[in-house]
């Protein structure tokens, strides 16, 4: 199924100039899909135009001596922690701010309390609406009555109003006000190098009008320092991207051959490097998106201050892109995003990754969704390239639940020789297919039970492979591999599984599969799944320390012959 | 590389893994620059958690390249010859019928007025900073030369600034300081360092730096409008309109 919606309230909320939104059509679905479902057909979306607080509450003892709080801006996360809203504010009457601006930085609405009551349990349990709208927790911001601390500011027609330590001298002393959002815009060129330059204070957009490239969760707006679009052999290399409010580097339309190597991004109020094409509906095969992007050798950290849903790289309908000997750490969600499976071809390897989803769940170190087909070339229609992801040595710390979390439907990735350090480890949903995960070393930790792999049930031939892995379940996580489903069925199997080590305290690996608890044995024999697998003793700390060290040295290895047979 | 002093919170697997990553880290990414594998470490919280200090540090180079026949003028920096403006550069160059088309950027900062826009006929341009302290800016200079200022005392240790700007002020959504580049934030509650402080809702400050539901009446819902217009292909019939069925796709009742 193709789905999109455009117009109407969708286009009030969203730029729909470049795209259609996938949340707005009237067939999404995925997870949670059908609370933006709900919206788009009836024509109410579940974004909030003002908030009311409660009169005895901690909120209202701060807002009671505001004397004007218009243009003031609320920071919100989203129900269930998916991304952050920003309002502005523009009437403050009684207890209610109404908003004006803001509102689409990510693309889907807020869930009610009759959709998913567990992100505010009793908040809901305490609400006489079952239809109210949850948000996670929020603040505000530019209220005069509120500057109360050194290093902050309000400004307002006129004037500018600076807090600061007596240590500075205030006669001998230098602030920027940032009146650019893009400081360079390369299109329809060719041949062009930047290097060795720092980039620095460009003006926040977060309260633009954002839009939905495809079908992930995102939204993004069309800024940032350096914006690339229709343009080829463009290289930006060994720059500084410090603390810049909105994007880092952009790339639009048809890009072909762009290379990002050896920078620096830090501080970045959004995302440090994205890449977003154009389609008609469906169909790419025009080639207007960026294709071949070489991002190599890269150091990201500290990005997404402002929008949370922000990444190290980000891409939507764009393909054949490497993604190689990068450094991406302390961030608020995942360092790569794949916001569709357009084209593939990616290949993602050598990165060393850790500290994401710092401020947020449900998502991984890397992330992935495909929801809408496209198609990519006249010949290959809707089939992608396969998308490699190998050699990467990734913690998945924080709120990351993989290290690579193939979210709804995502489908053609091989993931081979990886590291997943406090990860869990394959991971398929809603239909995801076609993908091979293989000869990964996984140490997995508690989270939600899904520990090695949890894989549903996909068409013959075009179910997930997921074999010669070693999977290693600390004492804290017990026994179970992970989830299964359709062990029994006929036209239908949960994938191939085989020649995988499971390592756990008493060497009794387990499997749910349809709700009921077997040992590997059992599988095996009952299901003839899991050939050539083996249950095993958990080792010791310094044999399994020998295996990451191991397997990070292969990374700069041939492929062994085991993969050969794959 | 490390001196190792002892174990604290972590367990030996897991200090011994994150000493690898810094490792590998520096051993595989050529381009590093001074101070970031310190900063690797200090993520990793290798001293916290494993009781492990940093005690040297690699330097690396990258490299300078130009056929050097423009170079640009920054605030700190000016030589005989040089241009004033990226913008002045980039049209000279344009327009010029050099062969080669390097500019490079003294050391300093340079403020654009607006945004940098090359085409089609900036093809081979190629912009090199002069060095590591090379910055294109995209703000305008506030202090006492330039606007008028008022200093009072707000509170101990604490001094207010008042100026008088009014080109700039209604646009000052956002806010650094020059020198060190230090990020200045909008007058906030509750206060926090909006760069490092996380309020994520399993983040230690949760709730702490931001304020909970407990305080929300209702989130106002937005009115009714016009329904969007739906576009929806099934893409496993043989007359869809893309002329190529489909019939594994990912979201067609996969269970």
């Amino acid at each position: 199924m193709y789905s999109s919606g455009h117009d109407g309230v969708c286009s009030d909320m969203w730029d729909t100039s470049y795209s259609s939104s996938y949340w707005c059509g009237n067939a999404s679905s995925g997870g949670w899909a059908e609370v933006d479902n709900e919206f788009a057909k009836s024509g109410r979306l579940g974004i909030p135009v003002g908030l009311t607080y409660k009169v005895d509450s901690l909120f209202a003892d701060r807002a009671k001596h505001w004397n004007n709080a218009t243009s003031a801006v609320i920071h919100a996360w989203h129900s269930q922690s998916w991304f952050t809203n920003m309002f502005e504010v523009k009437r403050h009457t009684n207890s209610t701010l109404f908003f004006g601006r803001g509102g689409s930085q990510g693309g889907r609405s807020w869930c009610r309390c009759d959709q998913c009551s567990y992100a505010a349990k009793d908040w809901c349990k305490n609400n006489t609406d079952p239809k109210a709208l949850i948000s996670g927790t929020f603040y505000v911001e530019n209220v005069l009555e509120e500057l109360d601390s050194p290093q902050e500011f309000y400004s307002s027609a006129g004037s500018l109003e600076i807090l600061l330590n007596a240590t500075y001298d205030p006669y001998n002393i230098s602030f920027i006000v940032p009146r650019l959002s893009t400081l360079i815009e390369i299109r329809g060129t060719t041949n062009i190098v930047i290097s060795k330059v720092g980039f620095r204070d460009t003006k926040q957009t977060y309260l633009d009008k954002y839009g939905v490239p495809s079908g992930g969760d995102w939204a993004l707006n069309k800024q940032a320092a350096i914006v690339i679009e229709d343009s080829s052999f463009i290289t930006v290399k060994h720059s500084q991207f410090k603390r810049l409010d909105s994007n880092g580097i952009l790339l639009m339309k048809r890009c072909r051959n762009v290379t990002l190597k050896g920078n620096e991004f830090s501080w970045i109020g959004e995302s440090a490097m994205a890449a977003w094409g154009e389609t008609n509906e469906w169909d790419g095969q025009a080639g207007n998106q960026p294709r071949g992007t070489v991002v190599k050798h890269n150091i990201v950290r500290e990005i997404g201050i402002y929008e949370k849903q922000s990444s190290a790289w980000f891409q939507a309908k764009s393909c054949q892109t490497t993604i190689t000997g990068n450094l991406f750490f302390n961030m608020p969600r995942a360092a790569i995003n794949f916001n569709d499976g357009f084209g593939g071809g990616n290949i993602v390897s050598n990165n060393f990754i850790f500290n994401t989803c710092r401020e947020s769940g449900d998502h991984g170190a890397i992330n992935s969704w495909d929801r809408q087909p496209f198609i990519w070339d006249s010949i290959l229609g809707f089939n992608p390239q396969p998308t490699f992801i190998t050699n990467n040595f990734i913690f998945a710390g924080y709120g990351a639940s993989q290290g690579v979390d193939n979210d709804d439907g995502s489908s053609f990735y091989h993931i081979i020789n990886n590291v997943f350090y406090d990860a869990d480890g394959f991971k398929m949903d809603y239909g995801g297919h076609d993908s091979l995960f293989a000869d990964n070393l996984i140490i997995t930790r508690p989270y939600d039970g899904q520990n090695c792999v949890n894989m549903a049930a996909f068409y013959p031939k075009h179910q997930h492979r997921y074999m010669f892995n070693t999977c290693i379940m600390p004492v804290s996580v017990g026994q179970k591999v992970g989830h299964l489903s359709y062990c029994n069925g006929n036209n239908q199997k949960p994938g191939i599984l085989r020649n995988n080590s499971y390592f756990s305290k008493g060497a009794n690996a387990s499997f749910e599969c349809n709700g009921q608890l077997d040992t590997l044995l059992q599988v095996q024999e009952k299901f003839h799944l899991e050939s050539g697998s083996m249950s095993n003793e958990l080792p010791s700390d310094d044999i399994i320390f020998d295996w990451i060290h191991s397997k990070v040295q292969s990374f700069h290895q041939q492929p062994t012959k085991r993969m050969e047979i794959m | 590389m490390f001196l190792l002093l002892m174990r604290t919170d972590a367990s030996n697997l897991e200090c011994k893994t994150r000493h690898l990553m810094v490792q590998s880290i520096s051993e595989e990414i050529t381009s590093l620059r001074p101070g970031v594998i310190r900063d690797v470490a200090e993520a990793l919280e290798m001293e916290r958690l494993c009781g492990v200090k940093l005690d040297s540090n690699p330097v690396i180079t990258t490299d300078l390249f130009a056929c050097g026949s423009i170079y640009i003028a920054s605030d700190r920096s000016h030589h005989v010859g040089d241009m004033n403006s990226i913008e002045d550069a980039v049209n000279y160059l344009s327009s010029s019928g050099n062969t080669c088309k390097d500019m490079v950027l003294r050391s300093g900062v340079h403020y654009l007025k607006k945004t940098l826009i090359l085409g089609k006929e900036n093809e081979g341009l190629r912009i090199i900073g002069e060095d590591s302290n090379t910055w294109i800016s995209g703000g305008t200079v506030v202090n006492s030369k330039t606007n008028k200022l008022v200093v009072e005392t707000f509170a101990e240790n604490v001094l207010k600034l008042h100026y008088e700007h009014s080109n700039t002020s209604k646009d000052a959504t956002n806010l650094f300081m020059l020198e060190p580049h230090i990020r200045m934030q909008r007058s906030r509650w509750p206060n926090s360092n909006t760069e490092v402080d996380q309020w994520g809702y399993a983040s230690t400050l949760s709730g702490k730096v931001s304020v909970t539901l407990d305080s929300v009446e209702a989130w106002l819902a937005p009115p009714r409008g016009d329904i969007p217009t739906f576009t929806f292909v099934d893409l496993r019939q043989p007359n869809n309109p893309s002329s190529f069925i489909k019939n594994d796709s990912a979201q067609v009742s996969p269970y």
